[in-house]
């Protein structure tokens, strides 16, 4: 027995009316009972104007919640109190519908549902949800909708009824096929052959809006039939046809996929269904995942979570930066960050050398990607390049990351809140120190020996002050986090607010014996930021509301604070992390922790947004945007904190402050109208403009006074200004055709106008195009292969581009002074030439693949090959002394990006009632190489001295190095000694710095539906990192020869740096166990006892295990603000952190 | 029905579309928006448009030339040391004491344009090609003046590079407004066409009574170099021996006087001292006690006394050169005035005689000052053979303009134009410094000119190098 499809409507409304009123009698339940005869209104959706009518469920239209109290009016008032509450606009044709009849209901905060379902209870008529806020009010038709020809025919007929598993609703747009699978007698008879097995298709067609079908004129044989639809796992049944049957009835109940095409996605022109969309854009379901796993930043959300979005953390510290990086690096001088744009409006996500740099100090700052709360985050788009970001136009080269942010839903405020409390720690142990110690041959004097100083050695001694408790300079971490939400509204207003605060304390400190010295010397007192140096604090509050003041326009205001306070020690950290042969050195830690760097930001960033539909097939959509960033940095030197008086330590002071500002417009309109018959047409238009302004100040104090913590005495102070801002406004005109709602094409272009183009410029234009096709949706895909349930293929091509740096087009002048007549008079220097044809870069990608369900949908891979290259590559080309020096912008080479990315969406291993578990994958490939360079001499760049180097021929960033040829140990010694080791004369190429394939997996468990686990691992392929922590630079090769203890492979590589003065880098690979969480959703028979909505308990872990073939401490940390760092060199490596949440809602 | 539907809803699309364009949707329209202020330290050609802005390019141009020309390693603007500093070094003017050994000792004779002042030229020749541009754009309201001596700036960089950097000279140029042109190699005959030309242009402004002087000056150096001494007599006819063009400088930290920081007037531990007889061929600057050269002992070695202060002007051009010049051109014809005007100079031929205070039996003679300015010089006598009166001829010029830049373009005129050997007029045989220096070159080599900077090569496809590392 099939429930009616009025009761699933309502069943779903009241799933969530009980949710929000626990405790309380909802009156839809007996709506709901009264309503089992199935005389209740079936929903649709008709989405575009005169498209299809679908079946809806829910959808949040239905979901608006009104009051009624209704006694014995008449249809016509109970509908125009139905409309004045929720803003819908009913439409009917008066002989269809008896308005005059009488209704009654009286209810509380139902789901509109619930409510037309009561009043047009055996009112005979269907209720459609059209696109302007409208309902129309269609006569329910009697007969089913049979649109096959072939029904009418003789022969047999096959015929049933296609519902959802789930909910039993009848489901439209299913194609069902009857393939005669059997070879009827007579092919037999003719062929000698042996019997071959063929599929051959006897008749098809596509269900009706409530999901019944026929096909006639059936021979008698045996078939199969199948029935499948986007989404849904195909069904197939076999049944056999004898000359008298009939009518055979075949009914299908299909089962919901995990994945959905019809997934809606973020385009620059607005929210369209996945399967229209002719690129792969990664989708986060941000709120799962940071329910689910340890996610701290939006850094933390993107990692190892869609395949070519790549996260590349500088450091174990708190208050780090992770870059990210998409489908490889295209600039050389220009930006590799991707933008950002929140709720719709751009805002600054840069996360790239100045935005991470301590301005007083140079030590690394959080970026600004990660002053969002993920907290806060609904979902997380990425759009991954061109092909699918060039009506972003400008800029969008390096890709797009679109959130959106949590909205709120109508009814009584819904609280949430959470806390989380985290315990970090560096885990592994640490490599053995050696020092050699004997006589000085010249002087006779004993002590460590020095390299080439012919010291006799006589001892070896090994140590590091990081595997002894008392010395070491590595901590517990804390962090605590707290989260409270609210979310609720009316039918016309709903809001959503979040509030959340973070502390967290690194995991250094000063070692225990350092303390006991500086207490020692000072008398007692240490500061408490040289205790523990590395701190950040978080407060945020984000909110959301959305109002719908008229039935045909959506309005949504976003408003985003962040308060950010990090503290990180600088040199202390740093220089315990590089290693001590002993635990009284020069090099003592605490003679270092001097410095304290922190970083404070101020943020405000907002968006307004308006959606108007004057007309069902006509949308404009409106948005502006304000981001404030006040950021002021500090870098406090401290003289007194040190044991032995801090040699070479004045009281210093240095101040950096900053605003930073983006302003964005985004205006555009969509108009959608059916072309002709089975092709629809839809067409976009839009203007953008986007402004950001940097202004910062560096103001530095020497010498300040003993204690002084202001600039105020300092004996010298020096100050400096930088201002930089760009500007792009572009417009955009995109052209949609669809055909029969399986074929989408797609073409657009995008001009652009930008403060950094040469005034010779043309206003550049960046086309696109794609296509999206269903293939599994057409008539003659053989569906009944099991296999391939599900396939569409795309294909795009987009050009974006990257703008020229500040004022690189135009002739600028710096405004000093010069001396004329004895006077200081104002004087303008030419500093730039200026290049008036200077261009943006051009990044063009073409990306091509295929979404594939396999299994019964049990699993959606998607293969997406993308080939991105970028011309007119932007380099600063050293000028010729004789046009005055200097350097200026040219447009000169290509830089090429070839990449396949792979996803395993949700593969559903196991799925039982009581155990459920599924794996996610992805695994990305990314080869790039620099084409071409021109023969320009680039600025600033020392080609030949240079660890990582532009050469055409190699990956950008490629490391160079000279190669490590051989040792031997020629004397026997059990030492390497420097003359025993071969280095190459000249650097050779040593790999890139980005990994060659990158592949992440994820798997959840389900068990009895309350417990989960989600367990995330990450693999890096060939990427190139250098060791500067133990094994080079503070290693005991500097201080001599080497111990016996110490492999002979391991002294190679110490003497090594005695040669070159360079650490060697390597190539490596790693496999990293990211994250584990088990969470247990608490039954409700305990919430309910506890007044509360709902409960999860979790604990988590992160970072629980690597595996590489790197030697040093991690392979993947670098201090990522200069392009030719790739070494872990004083870099905390990434912490361990286990953690224990409890969330609730009530 | 659906087909008017249709066409009323495709009429509304295209109204949208035109609305739009005509709301500013073209890429024309777009430029306004994106045009942004720059910060309040910069300024953009483009809003270079009036009077006070371009005289503040010239003001830069000032600034570069007198850095160009006089600055020292400290100043703000550039790099390396001045030209004066840098072709007193090269020739028998002044000896590295600290730094600089290669050039001092003759052996930097590759690519070595990093000492500075061939790129300080070069930049200097732009901005004053800037400021030419920008002054007869925008300056019409300017004193005339500062036109006649942005051209006449440009002119002398050509001028300086010419009498120095070695034959092949680019002059590639900037666009006001923005634009590169490179220039190939230019002989030196072509360079130095290059400044006359400049001076004549400048020629055609009305400078003011200095800058007429560096003018007519330059040009009769410019004829000089290009062995043509009616010409250079006949240009600087007009200029009266008191006549000067004065470089300014100022006592702002950056804005020095180069040579008063250089030779220790300024800190007592400047980076290159006086020489005296420098590697055999040179001049007696010290020993010969002339008023013109005034020194100081500083110990090991000798300062130049002729600056008081940072803000002391240098001569760039002067009468006295001018009087010098025609007394060349009478030297070329064998006309005896030449040593008059050379006498004149020195004396007015009026002298004091008095009895030596410390030995009576000696008369000591004071020659009252000639039109040079300078007292005591006790008139020349004919050596009576042509080298002889060269040599005379050119060490009143070394001592008349000492440390004004002009050593180098001699000694390389007496190479080219009186067809002295090398090695008689540089420096040469052991390299001694007067405070040893471990890793100091040991000889003097045979560099006798400047060369520019590698990046030229590198990045101006049209240079090919030197025609001729030769005089």
């Amino acid at each position: 027995m099939r429930p009616p499809i009025a009761y699933v409507v309502l069943a779903l409304s009241l799933g969530l009316a009980t949710s929000v009123l626990p405790g309380q009698q909802p009156e839809p339940l007996q709506i709901a009972q009264n309503n089992t005869s199935g005389r209740g209104p079936a929903f649709y959706v008709v989405r575009t104007p005169g498209g299809k009518r679908e079946v809806a469920y829910g959808e949040v239209a239905l979901r608006r919640r009104l009051s009624l109290a209704l006694d014995h009016v008449s249809l016509a008032d109970a509908l125009a109190a139905v409309s004045q509450q929720t803003g819908i606009r009913f439409v009917y044709m008066k002989d269809e519908v008896h308005v005059d009849r009488l209704v009654s209901l009286r209810a509380q905060d139902i789901a509109l549902a619930a409510a037309l379902t009561e009043i047009l209870f055996d009112a005979g008529v269907d209720v459609e949800l059209l696109p302007d806020n409208q309902v129309a009010l269609v006569k329910r038709l009697v007969k089913p909708n049979v649109d096959d020809a072939r029904g009418k025919e003789d022969g047999n007929t096959v015929r049933g009824r296609v519902t959802d598993a789930a909910t039993g609703v009848g489901l439209a747009d299913v194609s069902v096929v009857v393939n005669d699978l059997a070879p009827d007698s007579e092919s037999i008879a003719r062929s000698k052959k042996p019997l071959r097995f063929h599929v051959r298709s006897s008749g098809s067609t596509v269900t009706g809006k409530d999901g019944r079908y026929q096909i006639g004129g059936i021979t008698p044989g045996t078939y199969v039939v199948v029935a499948h639809r986007l989404s849904y796992a195909p069904k197939v049944d076999t049944i056999t046809v004898r000359k008298d049957s009939g009518v055979v009835t075949v009914n299908f109940q299909l089962r919901p996929v995990a994945y959905s095409l019809n997934e809606v996605v973020t385009t620059a022109t607005g929210q369209e269904e996945r399967y229209k969309v002719g690129t792969d854009i990664a989708v986060i379901d941000a709120d799962s995942v940071v329910k689910n796993a340890p996610i701290l930043n939006v850094s933390d959300l993107l990692a190892a979570r869609a395949p070519g979005v790549s996260v590349e953390a500088s450091s174990g510290a708190v208050g780090s930066p992770s870059l990210i990086r998409i489908r490889g690096i295209s600039s050389i001088y220009g930006t590799n960050d991707p933008i950002l744009i929140v709720d719709g409006v751009r805002v600054n996500g840069s996360m790239s050398a100045i935005e991470v740099s301590n301005m007083a100090s140079g030590g690394p700052t959080p970026s600004r990607l990660d002053d969002i709360d993920p907290n806060s985050i609904e979902k997380i788009e990425v759009l991954k390049g061109p092909s699918a970001s060039a009506l972003y136009g400008t800029d969008a080269a390096n890709g797009v990351i679109v959130i959106t942010t949590k909205r709120g839903t109508s009814g009584p405020a819904r609280w949430a809140a959470d806390y989380t409390h985290s315990w970090t720690s560096v885990p592994g142990n640490w490599p053995w120190l050696y020092q050699g110690y004997g006589t000085n041959p010249l002087s006779n004097v004993p002590g460590g020996c020095s390299n080439g100083s012919g010291c006799h050695q006589d001892s070896v001694v090994r140590y590091n002050p990081l595997n002894n408790p008392y010395t070491t300079t590595l901590a517990s971490g804390l962090t605590d986090a707290y989260n409270l939400s609210v979310s609720g509204g009316a039918p016309t207003v709903q809001y959503y607010v979040n509030a959340s605060r973070e502390d967290q304390l690194g995991a250094s400190k000063l070692s225990d014996y350092d303390a006991y010295l500086i207490r020692k010397a000072n008398g007692g007192s240490i500061d408490s930021w040289v205790l523990r140096p590395n701190t950040n604090n978080n407060n945020r509050i984000s909110s959301h509301l959305t109002m719908q003041p008229t039935p045909t326009l959506d309005l949504t205001f976003t408003s985003n604070f962040v308060q950010q306070l990090t503290l990180n020690g600088g040199d202390g950290i740093n220089a315990a992390l590089n290693g001590f042969t002993q635990i009284d050195t020069a090099y003592h830690p605490s003679s270092v922790l001097t410095q304290r760097n922190t970083s404070a930001i101020d943020r405000a960033f907002g968006a307004l947004s308006g959606t108007w539909r004057p007309t069902g097939w006509l949308v404009f959509h409106a948005s502006g945007g304000y981001d404030y960033t006040s950021r002021v940095d500090q870098s406090q030197s401290a003289a007194t904190d040190c044991v032995t008086g801090c040699p070479g330590v004045t009281n210093g002071l240095g101040i950096g402050r900053s605003t930073e500002t983006v302003t964005s417009v985004d205006v555009g309109g969509t108009a959608t109208w059916p072309l002709h018959g089975a092709i629809g047409a839809k067409t976009s238009l839009g203007e953008q403009y986007t402004k950001s302004q940097t202004d910062a100040v560096g103001l530095a104090g020497s010498n300040l006074p003993q204690g002084s913590t202001t600039l105020n005495g300092a004996a010298s102070t020096t100050a400096s200004q930088a201002d930089v801002v760009a500007a792009t406004a572009g417009w955009y005109v995109q052209q949609e055709f669809s055909l029969n709602d399986r074929l989408y094409l797609s073409g657009g272009v995008r001009e652009d106008a930008g403060s950094g183009f040469g005034s010779k410029l043309v206003a550049p234009a960046y086309p696109k195009a794609s296509i999206s096709w269903l293939l599994s949706q057409e008539p003659f895909w053989p569906v009944n292969t099991n296999v391939l349930s599900t396939v569409r293929l795309r294909a795009a091509y987009g050009q974006s581009g990257t703008q020229p740096g500040q004022f690189e087009a135009q002739q600028v002048y710096a405004s000093q002074q010069a001396v004329l007549g004895g006077q200081l008079v104002p004087a303008y220097y030419m500093t730039g030439v200026g290049n008036p044809y200077l261009k943006p870069e051009r990044t063009g990608e073409i990306e091509g693949g295929a979404d594939i369900g396999v299994f019964h949908d049990r699993a959606l891979i998607a293969v997406t090959f993308y080939q991105r290259r970028t011309s007119n590559e932007l380099i600063s080309a050293a000028l010729a002394p004789s046009v005055g020096g200097g350097s200026y912008q040219e447009n000169v080479g290509d830089v090429l990006n070839q990449g396949l990315e792979i996803t395993l969406q949700r593969l559903l291993l196991v799925d039982t009632r009581n155990f459920g578990w599924d794996v996610n994958g992805g695994v990305a490939f990314n080869k790039n190489d620099l084409v071409s360079l021109g023969n320009h001499v680039l600025a600033g760049y020392n080609g030949t001295n240079s660890t990582t180097r532009f050469v055409p021929g190699y990956p950008l960033d490629g490391v160079w190095a000279r190669p490590l040829l051989g040792y031997s140990d020629q004397n026997h010694d059990g030492i390497i000694e420097r003359s025993e080791i071969v280095v190459g004369d000249s650097a050779v190429y040593v790999g890139a710095t980005q990994p060659k394939y990158e592949l992440n997996l994820s798997t959840n468990i389900a068990v009895l539906h309350e417990f989960h686990i989600n367990m995330l691992f990450s693999y890096q392929h060939a990427l190139t990192q250098s060791q500067g922590v133990f094994n080079c630079v503070n290693g005991p090769q500097s201080f001599g020869a080497q111990s016996e203890h110490a492999s002979l492979a391991q002294q190679a590589q110490f003497q090594y740096y005695n040669v070159t003065f360079s650490c060697l880098p390597e190539v490596v690979s790693f496999l990293r166990f990211q994250s584990a969480a088990l969470s247990w959703d608490v039954p409700g028979s305990v919430t309910r006892r506890l007044h509360l909505r709902s409960a999860q308990l979790m604990l988590m872990g992160r970072n629980l295990g690597l595996w590489t073939s790197y030697a040093g401490k991690d392979p993947e940390v670098n201090s990522n603000q200069g392009r030719d760092q790739i070494s872990d060199n004083g870099i905390v490596p990434q912490t361990r952190d286990y953690s224990f949440r409890v969330i609730i809602g009530f | 029905m659906a087909s008017k539907l249709f066409a009323r809803r495709a009429a509304v699309c295209v109204t949208i579309v035109a609305a739009a364009g005509a709301g500013g949707l073209s890429g024309c329209a777009l430029k306004p928006l994106v045009d942004v202020k720059p910060p309040s330290d910069t300024v953009i050609s483009g809003n270079i448009n009036n009077v006070t802005q371009a005289v503040a390019v010239y003001a830069a141009a000032m600034r570069l030339f007198a850095a160009a020309y006089g600055g020292s390693v400290s100043h703000d603007i550039g790099s390396g040391i001045g030209y004066i500093t840098e072709t007193g070094l090269l020739t028998d003017e002044f000896t590295a004491t600290y730094g600089n050994y290669p050039l001092d000792s003759r052996t930097a004779d590759t690519g070595s344009g990093s000492y500075g002042t061939y790129d300080a030229l070069q930049s200097t020749r732009t901005q004053a090609h800037l400021a030419t541009s920008a002054l007869t754009k925008f300056g019409k309201a300017s004193p005339p003046s500062d036109v006649a001596e942005s051209y006449m700036m440009e002119a002398y960089t050509e001028l300086m590079l010419a009498e120095y950097i070695c034959s092949g000279i680019p002059l590639s140029t900037v666009s006001f407004g923005g634009g590169i042109t490179y220039s190939a190699g230019l002989t030196t005959t072509q360079v130095l066409n290059a400044a006359m030309a400049h001076f004549d242009t400048a020629s055609t402004y009305a400078g003011t009574a200095s800058v007429q002087t560096a003018i007519a000056i330059g040009k009769g150096r410019t004829w000089l170099d290009l062995d043509e001494y009616d010409s250079a007599a006949g240009a600087v006819i007009n200029v009266a021996p008191s006549d000067a063009y004065l470089v300014q400088y100022g006592t702002q930290f950056g804005f020095q006087n180069g040579i008063w920081v250089e030779f220790g007037s300024g800190n007592l531990t400047g980076t290159a001292t006086v020489s005296n007889v420098e590697g055999e061929n040179g001049l007696n600057f010290v020993s010969a006690r002339d008023p013109r050269v005034p020194t100081m002992n500083l110990g090991a070695t000798n300062g130049y006394a002729a600056y008081s202060s940072a803000s002391s002007p240098i001569v760039l051009a002067s009468g006295i050169e001018g009087q010098l010049i025609q007394a060349e051109a009478a030297l070329s014809h064998g006309t005896p005035t030449w040593l008059d005007i050379l006498n004149a100079l020195r004396t007015n031929g009026t002298f004091t005689t008095a009895p030596d205070a410390s030995n009576p039996s000696v008369t000591d003679t004071t020659y009252n000052a000639g039109s040079g300015g300078v007292a005591g010089l006790p008139p020349l006598v004919d050596p009576g053979t042509l080298d002889a009166r060269v040599d005379l001829l050119f060490r009143e010029r070394a001592f008349w303009m000492y440390a004004t830049g002009h050593r180098e373009g001699d000694l390389r005129r007496l190479v080219r134009q009186y067809q002295r050997p090398e090695q008689t007029v540089y420096p040469i045989g052991p390299y001694i410094l007067p405070v040893p220096v471990n890793g100091a070159p040991t000889t003097y080599g045979s560099q006798v000119v400047g060369i520019p900077d590698a990046r030229e090569q590198q990045t101006n496809g049209l240079y090919h190098g030197c025609n001729n590392l030769g005089a």
